[in-house]
């Protein structure tokens, strides 16, 4: 470890961090635009100047973020020196810019603004024309530019290039007729655009699905993880009035570091805003309440006892998962899941496997079928019908069998508000919840299991499914005080695998990694009845 | 390559579709092998499309990328970087009059109104024939023999608007190639006068 | 001390091959390649003092020293600088397009000197000419075998690759160049790695300048002692001057380091040009500012010019008649360094820009009594805040039109702000 000195304060860091993260360890703000965590340094906004001082020697001025932390070094951020640098590259990235922040999206979280009113002068001197360049000009599916607010950082060109391995970003031109721009007719293409968005310091770069929707400090921001794919990227969900407008990646360096993928961006901001959702449940074709379709379902399941297939679905939060397992194990025929193939992956973020918490479901021993098995055991004579969590999958399963009953529990959009019957001609359909309206869990590939928080209100007269499923227990008998006599569900998860307990709200904000399951815990020990 | 840095005279593209005969593929493809790293030919790459097509086209940098293993985009930031790489054809005989000190001492803003008037073009203009450009640049290491002006970087110095108006009228009437025709003309052109001691 | 530098200059061509080495050419190149050692050499241009003639004026012979050593695990390189541009300067050009065995000889001791057995020539896109007959030249040496695989058959291999930039004055900057040479944006690299540790290629390297080079030859013929007995003790060797702008014989003229500018301008160039007087000169290019008449008496060299608060440069004097005003010279820099920055430093891409903003306005005639604080901070804000030294060439011809010339400038900006018809462009006859 390097001790080094900041302001006076002692800080140990490891040999090799820069400054701005050493000054960061101490709460001490080093303004920069260029420098990213993630991106190599290239020192050339100049705006995280501090000065280094030697006894003897007069103060040296120079730059943060290309300067390791090395023992025994004295670093002042509040020198003349670096205060006046520091001012005078913020005046000159002023010069230029347009100051139009009350029609740019990025007002309120903009570093120009931020670092402006920190450590910037009252008033600018410049009182010349300001350059004419490009705006708001697309230059791929998400993004559009404003080569006037830009301050030619260069992170988005270092991101596509270094991060994306897409290196489709550049700067083009000299001097200050330097503009960030792509090849000549050929906008970007990739699954990382969005971070574009955030990585840009200033409103250079907004995506096209948040422009001019809402001022960010009207955005309430939840943390939560994306259900894109396994691979459960730390994200913040914004929403204001209940509508999600907005998803950001959040830093997470054990599961996505500081980025997501568009698939998961874009793909939760259709899923969490369903157009034509069906909020009510059906019985035998008839549209009735939520929870007289729980009851009916409540009231079938205890009937049949033994006779359904039950397939779970990993886009339920880990909670559900146990709670589900628990009670519709000794109910069900068989209790499975089908699990999901990749399609599309890459090497970076996403996966491909649109099965969030397709870990969990394994963690937790439940029977995979693929789906010919499950088809094969739905058709038995001995089976009934199917209890499906996946109205899409269930489709395809009875698309293949004749008589057999379906019941269903999910969140179907694209539904007339007055659409006859119940959707896939579900027998029994009690309408689901999304994940991002109930508090719960997911646990990735890696077996980091994350906090997912309830960032949106479900409609009303629609039931959680851990409610259902509580309903379900009590209409049939199954005990479930085991579980719900501990403080809460993701204590008895973590019971369940044999590790200490801890409430949903005491696990940590990037995850609890867990150890991996014990070899011989697996389907062969799982749930069918 | 030959030795003076350009391509050999070869029949210039007939459209601005097509790609650099197979010749000068050759060329090209022999360049990487000359530096340590692909990269280092891609400045040599370029100036040999140029010295074709005249200017560059979005399918010469895809190619010069290719041939260096360097991304289109970043071809494209390169030739962006240096004022040598047009992007946009220029006339067959693109004049680029120095404007820095030793020369506009000396009256180069006379010179471009010399060429200006002969021509009627501003800099940054084509003469409608496709002829000639005008262009003013930055200094090109003629100040002790300014005013000066380049066509594809050959030198006419110590100028008049006399010796403007004799070359351009040369110029106006020879039709070889273009690299024959400013080699021919600046090899009738008056030497400059340089002194030393 | 006789001429070593421009004896060929006032050819029409270039010398070739067979008659450079009936005047001795290649004759040092052959010892140091077949009796020396590396170490042999760079003492000998240590100890001749030999300082480098790009404008920075470090010690060629410690730069040399800096590069690695036997054993080697890998090439090193040396890259040789003629990206001649900084305005006032053309002197590599005379070199380069009259003698270009002289520099060649030089790049082959040099070479050896830092044990590098490639050498990239990085000349500047629109040196055509000059790039031809170097071309010329290194067919011709390689064609008698002296490059090749065996260096006068020392069996050392020796090869020089021409490299063309295309149109960028930041490349003359050596990281700069380095970039260039690799395919990339002519940007300065962030420095450390210096290019002696992290140089072409990721390879130790070591950049030198064309004319210091062709100083080399000359050093190792005579000797270090006989270098030093011209100059000065700082600085010793002749220098290449080049004398531009309004004086009567404007030109490269071979004289030691220390000569006055006055006797390089009154007795050489023959004073300003039509017997008028001089407004102010510049010492050594772009870069080096604007001096009043009256210092004419500074002798020419880093040390003495240093005290008048500039630098020699590269040497190449430039004179200001009378009937210019400062204003449209400054204008003229302001403009070009505008152009020039490579702009990935925001002080320096904003700085210059913005300052030829100020500059133009005062040529309009719209002058504002704060625009000299304002263009001191804009100088100050930018200064030693970037990765390379532009800002402070930019801020040369600016600090010094105000510094020597604020009277003037002020004077200027109110008659044009009274008689707005002759304002506007660099017009300095209106």
């Amino acid at each position: 470890m390097a001790e080094l000195t900041i302001d006076g304060r002692k800080v140990e860091v490891p040999p090799g961090t820069n400054l701005i993260e050493a000054a960061r360890k101490l709460a001490i703000e080093i303004p920069y635009y260029c420098y990213h965590p993630a991106l190599a340094p290239v020192g050339s906004c100049r705006m995280c100047q501090v000065e280094i001082l030697d006894p003897g020697k007069p103060p040296r001025v120079t730059i943060a973020c290309r300067t390791e932390a090395t023992n025994g070094l004295n670093v002042s951020t509040t020198g003349k020196d670096c205060v006046a640098a520091r001012a005078a590259t913020l005046e000159f990235l002023l010069a230029n810019h347009p100051l139009d922040c009350p029609i740019c999206d990025k007002a309120g979280e903009c570093d120009l603004q931020n670092f402006t009113y920190r450590h910037g002068h009252g008033a600018g001197r410049f009182s010349e024309p300001k350059r004419a360049k490009l705006k708001h000009e697309p230059i791929g599916d998400h993004i559009l530019l404003d080569q006037e607010r830009c301050i030619l950082c260069t992170r988005c060109v270092r991101f596509m290039g270094e991060y994306a391995k897409s290196p489709s970003l550049v700067v083009a031109g000299r001097g200050d007729r330097n503009v960030i721009a792509t090849f000549p007719g050929e906008p970007i293409h990739s699954n990382y655009e969005g971070n574009l968005a955030d990585i840009c310091p200033v409103g250079a770069l907004t995506l096209k699905e948040f422009r001019f929707k809402s001022r960010v400090w009207d955005l309430d921001s939840t943390e939560s993880v994306c259900t894109g794919c396994d691979r459960n990227c730390s994200i913040l969900l914004e929403t204001k009035r209940n509508r999600l407008l907005r998803v950001r990646p959040r830093v997470n360096l054990q599961v996505n570091g500081h980025f997501m993928c568009d698939v998961g961006r874009f793909g939760l901001l259709d899923a969490l805003n369903p157009q034509g959702r069906e909020e009510q449940g059906f019985v035998k074709g008839a549209r009735v309440t939520a929870a007289d379709a729980v009851a009916a379902l409540a009231a079938t399941l205890a009937a049949e006892r033994g006779k359904w297939l039950i397939v779970l679905s990993a886009r339920l939060t880990t909670e559900e998962l146990l709670l589900a397992k628990t009670v519709l194990g000794p109910l069900a025929r068989t209790l499975a899941y089908v699990p999901v193939e990749a399609n599309g992956g890459d090497a970076i973020l996403y996966t491909g496997r649109a099965a969030a918490n397709a870990k969990a479901l394994e963690r937790l021993g439940v029977t995979a079928l693929d789906e010919a098995a499950a088809a094969k055991l739905l058709a038995e004579p001995a089976t009934s019908g199917l209890l499906s969590f996946d109205a899409a999958l269930a489709a395809r399963l009875m698309a293949g069998t004749k008589g057999k009953r379906l019941a269903l529990i999910d969140v179907v959009a694209g539904r007339a508000a007055d659409a006859p019957g119940a959707p896939h001609g579900a027998e029994l359909f009690v309408p689901g919840t999304l994940f991002s309206e109930k508090d719960g869990t997911f646990l990735n590939l890696d077996g980091v299991l994350q906090r997912a928080q309830r960032a949106q209100r479900w409609p009303q007269g629609t039931i959680p499914e851990t409610v259902v499923l509580r309903e379900i227990a009590g209409a049939a008998k199954v005990d479930v005080t085991a579980l719900v006599a501990k403080p809460d569900l993701t204590f008895a998860l973590l019971e369940s695998f044999g590790l200490p307990g801890a409430t949903l709200a005491q696990l940590p904000d990037d995850g609890l990694k867990l150890a991996a399951a014990p070899a011989t815990a697996g389907a062969a020990a799982g749930a069918t009845a | 390559m030959s030795r003076s840095g350009e391509t050999e005279a070869k029949e210039p593209p007939a459209s601005s579709e097509d790609g650099p005969p197979e010749s000068l593929l050759a060329e090209l493809r022999a360049l990487p092998a000359r530096y340590p790293q692909k990269r280092g030919a891609l400045l040599p790459l370029l100036h040999a499309l140029q010295a074709w097509r005249g200017h560059l086209t979005p399918a010469d940098m895809k190619l010069a990328g290719e041939l260096t293993g360097v991304a289109a985009a970043d071809v494209f930031s390169v030739v962006t970087f240096y004022t040598m790489y047009r992007q946009r054809p220029v006339g067959r005989f693109p004049i680029g009059v120095c404007r820095n000190i030793a020369c506009w001492v000396n009256g180069s803003e006379q010179i471009v109104s010399t060429v200006k008037a002969e021509l009627g073009i501003a800099p940054g203009e084509r003469t409608a024939d496709g002829r000639f450009s005008l262009e003013e640049v930055e200094c090109l290491g003629s100040c002790g023999t300014g005013p000066c002006l380049e066509i594809e970087s050959r030198y006419f110095e110590n100028l008049t608007p006399d010796k403007v108006r004799a070359l351009i009228e040369k110029l106006r009437r020879d039709d070889r190639s273009p690299s024959e025709a400013i080699l021919a003309a600046q090899r009738e052109f008056p030497a400059a006068r340089e002194a030393r001691s | 001390m006789e001429n070593y530098l421009s004896n060929e200059f006032g050819r029409s061509g270039p010398l070739l091959l067979a008659e450079a080495q009936a005047k001795g050419r290649y004759v040092q190149a052959k010892r140091v390649f077949t009796s020396l050692t590396p170490e042999q050499v760079v003492d000998e241009v240590k100890n001749a003092g030999l300082r480098g003639r790009g404008g920075a004026w470090f010690p060629t012979g410690i730069k040399w020293s800096f590069m690695p050593k036997e054993p080697l695990k890998g090439p090193s390189y040396l890259v040789i600088n003629a990206d001649e541009g900084e305005p006032g300067t053309f002197k590599d050009r005379q070199i380069m397009e009259k003698d270009p065995h002289l520099l060649l000889e030089g790049i082959m001791i040099g070479s050896f000197a830092i044990r590098a057995e490639t050498a990239f020539l990085y000349i500047r896109g629109e040196y055509l000419t000059a790039h031809d007959a170097l071309a010329t030249a290194i067919a011709e040496l390689e064609a008698a075998g002296i490059l090749g695989a065996s260096a006068f058959g020392s069996g050392r291999p020796m090869r020089i690759v021409l490299h063309r930039g295309a149109g960028a004055y930041i490349c003359g900057e050596e990281t700069a160049l380095l970039n260039s040479l690799e395919g990339r944006r002519g940007e300065p690299r962030p420095k450390p790695p210096f290019p002696a540790v992290w140089g072409a290629f990721g390879r130790p390297t070591s950049v030198n300048n064309v004319e210091t080079l062709a100083n080399v030859p000359a050093i190792l013929e005579r000797g270090a002692a006989w270098y030093k007995t011209a100059g000065t003790a700082q600085a010793p060797g002749h220098l290449l001057f080049g004398i531009s702008g309004a004086v009567e014989r404007p030109g490269c003229y071979e004289l030691p380091l220390g000569t006055t500018a006055r006797e390089l301008v009154e007795k050489w160039a023959g004073g300003v040009k039509g017997g008028k007087k001089m407004r102010a000169f510049i010492p050594g290019g772009a870069s080096t500012g604007f001096l009043p008449p009256d210092k004419l008496d500074v002798a020419m060299d880093p040390e003495s010019l240093r005290k008048e608060g500039t630098m020699l440069g590269t040497g190449g004097i430039i004179v200001i008649p009378e009937e210019v005003a400062i204003v449209d010279a400054a204008r003229v820099f302001s403009r070009f360094f505008r152009h020039e920055t490579c702009g990935q430093c925001s002080p320096c891409r904003e700085g210059s820009a913005w300052s030829d903003q100020v500059i133009a306005r005062f040529q309009r005639g719209e002058g504002r009594n704060d625009d000299f604080a304002l263009l001191e901070e804009i100088m100050r804000g930018s200064k030693q805040r970037t990765i390379c030294v532009f800002p402070e060439a930019f801020a040369g011809p600016l600090g010094s039109a105000i510094k020597h010339f604020k009277g003037e400038l002020v004077a200027a900006s109110a008659e044009r702000a009274a008689h707005p018809a002759g304002a506007g462009g660099a017009t300095h006859h209106g």
